[in-house]
């Protein structure tokens, strides 16, 4: 495996292995290209246009209408609650511009704002939604983009965004909790609050919105990692697995997915399929 | 007295001949006629089997698949599983909160 580079782009560290100076060069023009289209910071920004627009159908570029379908396909598999409606919700918590130019701000949060994704409709690269509801689609379009990168890796190696993994091969993974994995074939993702988090009116609040409530959700985790077939597959369940709090290992396990949980107060769970994969037996 | 009888024969022949053409339209028409009334009873036929005979459908067909919305969730399962094993030597990524 080659060495390790890593970049900034969409809000974190994206950290490349296995690639040549050329593929490395794509990868980057890839994230790039991505941020520019998917911001919400950015004016310019397809999603900033598409979010601006009053209008009830716009038509979208073809990769905003894969990562439009992608999201729905999120929100449905997971029952609404990975739904790429909450940008109001998140502005009303406060996170109103780049995490890095947040501070803390005495108003009070806005007013809860529960998830519409079922009102929006695709039909190819028609976008049909009420006018005024806005997109967030940054949760699907970073693992997205890390699954796309990794196809470009020629042999052996991972790309990760922000602590979201894929690799190609076998490979020995750090995990929040202190403890590592082998991840031996798709990807790891973590969610949680321990970063991107503020305080607004006197209170902490942070990005996992729960779409039920439409406030920053409750959820008796810190941090959730899970492990699926692609990154934005493990990204979503991890979400769902976090926004569910106490039914969340189960849910997975339903799915098959393993899942490891972690408390505020440290402790670390792990589900069923986690526990009987990843975990050695002692005798 | 020989040309007079050329001139009859003559008219005959027209007559003959015109003759001929009405016999050669009438069998035309009839033939159209029976080619329509043809067509016209094997659609009667066809319509009253579809409606009466049990091995005929009553309705269009459909291709047996699933919906559309259906296909489309199932061809992109996101919730698909990976693969994760017991560590078998010091990490060399990590996975974090982004």
């Amino acid at each position: 495996m080659n060495a390790t580079t890593s970049f900034r782009a969409m809000g974190c560290t994206v950290v490349v292995a296995g690639a040549t100076r050329s593929q490395l060069d794509a990868i980057v023009s890839l994230f790039e290209e991505r941020e520019r289209t998917f911001s919400r910071f950015l004016p310019a920004s397809e999603l900033t246009t598409v979010n601006a627009s009053r209008h009830a159908a716009v038509m979208v570029s073809e990769v905003f209408a894969r990562a439009v379908s992608t999201a729905l396909a999120a929100a449905e598999q997971t029952d609404g609650l990975v739904d790429p409606t909450l940008l109001e919700a998140l502005e009303a918590a406060g996170y109103d511009a780049d995490i890095r130019a947040l501070e803390a701000d005495p108003r009070p949060a806005g007013d809860a704002v529960p998830g519409r994704w079922r009102s929006i409709r695709l039909a190819g690269r028609a976008l049909l939604r009420p006018p005024g509801l806005t997109l967030d689609l940054n949760g699907v379009v970073k693992s997205m983009t890390v699954d796309e990168a990794v196809a470009l890796l020629p042999g052996p190696g991972f790309v990760s965004a922000g602590g979201d993994l894929r690799a190609r091969g076998e490979l020995d993974v750090a995990l929040p909790d202190g403890s590592a994995v082998r991840l031996r074939r798709g990807a790891l993702a973590t969610s949680g609050t321990t970063t991107r988090r503020w305080r607004r009116g006197g209170g902490p609040q942070h990005h996992l919105i729960d779409p039920r409530t439409g406030r920053p959700s409750t959820s008796a985790w810190e941090q959730v990692t899970a492990c699926g077939a692609t990154c934005v597959g493990a990204d979503v369940a991890a979400k769902a697995a976090f926004l569910l709090g106490e039914d969340g290992p189960s849910w997975l396990d339903e799915r098959r997915i393993p899942g490891r949980f972690l408390a505020p107060d440290g402790s670390a769970v792990s589900n069923a399929s986690w526990a009987a994969a990843a975990e050695p037996v002692c005798t | 007295m020989g040309k007079r009888r050329r001139n009859r024969s003559a008219a005959a022949d027209r007559e003959e001949r015109s003759r001929v053409q009405l016999g050669r339209r009438r069998a035309h028409r009839a033939k159209i006629l029976l080619a329509g009334a043809g067509v016209g009873v094997f659609v009667v036929a066809s319509a009253l089997a579809r409606v009466s005979n049990a091995g005929h459908h009553k309705q269009s067909l459909h291709p047996l698949v699933a919906p559309p919305r259906f296909v489309a969730v199932v061809k992109q399962n996101l919730l698909e599983a990976g693969l994760v094993a017991p560590p078998q030597a010091p990490p060399g990524a990590a996975t974090a909160t982004s």
